[in-house]
């Protein structure tokens, strides 16, 4: 039973860490195109900011459902 | 309709939130910190037991306490012994339970009075409540808790309960009237000239962002000066119900947003948008019929039919959890950096953590309003999608 719960626990840790890998990594290709593009064109940077926002939201709006898979597994497990 | 959108989306989320078990709500037990005795003191060594015989327990016990004594006085506040320290999975579950939504108010209908309000918890005997919590009432965990607790007393009948989440969702209508209402008016009365004050120009140049940036762009001016007022409305209601959760209005207050019902009720409504302004625009067969593409193999349209229900219903689910996710996650992280104070259990970690928070709670006042911006905008491209479909 203890070694169960020590499972769960170490899932929704690890599981947490992983998602942010993705959601990292994403985001990070995301701004070092947008910083190209800026540099490429300065005149179309509100653009490009607004485009930047919008999809750095999506990404994050993704990592969390990782997140909240994990934060389901940790706290409705009886400790 | 975008009146309607306040009411409709409130009315979900009371049918929703009686729904068992939200996602974030932490059931595990929590274990009593272990008090009292300290934890393995090795049995005094030397005098006392080479003569036990000859000192009375009254002495030996009397030795305990001193050796108690000096464990206490050896010890700073900061680095006691390990018995009294809570794990950290109980200090967060503590903490945690502050994203929980209760009940602040109750309401009977039927029974002996009528319509009346009821006390949300239990109370004894002589009025006061059973379970107290930081000197808070703790209220019935359900609708159906309350109905068997007050249905013998009051003669029958059927009560609601009235939550947080709810009285916040009434201040950001009424916060919405209020403002808007009340700016507008003072605009109004400046007739011929340019309209002046701060409050007038601050939310001039959100309206403006959101009908020449969001809604003009995605579709078109005619069809979208139709939808302006909806997505305003929306906007400005989920914007409020972010920014009242980063505020401490007290036993009523709470970050609605972060609580799954809510969300699902505005997610919810946009699902009505889409449907009702499709079949407003396109009539009800043709408007299921948009979901088809044109020019298809007709072997192909059952898939397809599958993809796009499976399409139209993840689409709100996927709004309701991106935005509870984030709400949620932003008080996570700041309620986590204070269980670092527990944890530790010294002082000197306080101005850290203050700092921490700081950030933390500034970076969560961005996202309250991206969030919103998110959610409209999202709402703005499936309407169009539905009023024009680019097939």
């Amino acid at each position: 039973m203890d070694m169960n719960v020590g499972l769960v626990g170490l899932g929704a840790g690890i599981g947490a860490g992983l998602a942010i890998i993705g959601g990292g990594g994403g985001i990070s290709r995301l701004a070092a195109a947008a910083m190209e593009a800026i540099a490429r064109q300065p005149e179309a940077a509100g653009d490009i900011k607004g485009t930047t926002i919008i999809t750095a939201a999506f990404i994050e709006g993704v990592t969390l459902f990782a997140v909240v898979v994990c934060l389901l597994l940790a706290l409705n497990t009886a400790h | 309709m975008s009146l309607l959108s306040i009411l409709i989306a409130p009315l979900v989320a009371l049918v929703l939130q009686h729904a068992p078990a939200a996602p974030v709500m932490p059931q595990g037990q929590v274990k009593p910190p272990v008090a009292g005795q300290p934890a393995a003191k090795p049995a005094p060594a030397g005098p006392a037991s080479a003569e036990p015989a000859q000192e009375g327990v009254l002495d030996k016990l009397q030795e305990q306490v001193e050796h108690v004594e000096e464990s206490i006085e050896e010890h700073e506040p900061g680095e006691h012994a390990e018995h009294g320290k809570p794990s950290p999975s109980q200090i967060f579950q503590t903490l945690f339970k502050h994203l929980e939504p209760h009940a602040v108010a109750a309401v009977w209908f039927g029974g002996s009075k009528g319509v009346g309000f009821v006390k949300p918890y239990p109370v004894d005997a002589a009025g006061r409540p059973l379970h107290l919590e930081h000197d808070e009432p703790v209220g019935f965990q359900s609708g159906s808790e309350l109905n068997r607790y007050y249905a013998s007393g009051m003669g029958g009948g059927w009560g609601l309960l009235i939550y947080n989440i709810n009285t916040v969702q009434w201040m950001a209508a009424a916060a919405l009237l209020v403002v808007l209402l009340l700016v507008t008016r003072s605009a109004r009365r400046q007739a011929g000239q340019a309209p002046r004050g701060n409050a007038y120009h601050v939310l001039e140049s959100i309206v403006l962002y959101v009908r020449d940036d969001m809604v003009y762009p995605v579709m078109g001016k005619d069809v979208g000066d139709r939808f302006v007022p909806l997505f305003l409305t929306q906007f400005f209601f989920i914007l409020f119900m972010n920014l009242f959760g980063l505020m401490n209005l007290g036993h009523y207050g709470g970050t609605a947003t972060a609580n799954w019902a809510v969300t699902a009720g505005l997610a919810l409504t946009t699902l009505l948008f889409i449907h009702v302004s499709g079949i407003r625009e396109h009539g009800f067969f043709h408007h299921w019929k948009n979901f088809i593409p044109h020019g298809l193999p007709v072997f192909l349209i059952p898939l397809i039919i599958l993809v796009e229900i499976i399409g139209m219903l993840v689409k709100p689910i996927a709004l309701t959890i991106r935005l509870a996710a984030n709400l949620t996650a932003g008080h996570l992280v700041v309620l986590s950096f204070f269980g670092l104070i527990f944890l530790f259990g010294s002082y000197a970690i306080g101005v850290p953590v203050l700092g921490m928070s700081i950030a933390i709670y500034c970076l969560e006042l961005f996202v309250c309003f991206v969030q919103a911006y998110i959610f409209t905008y999202l709402s703005i491209i499936f309407v169009g999608a539905s009023v024009h479909p680019e097939h």
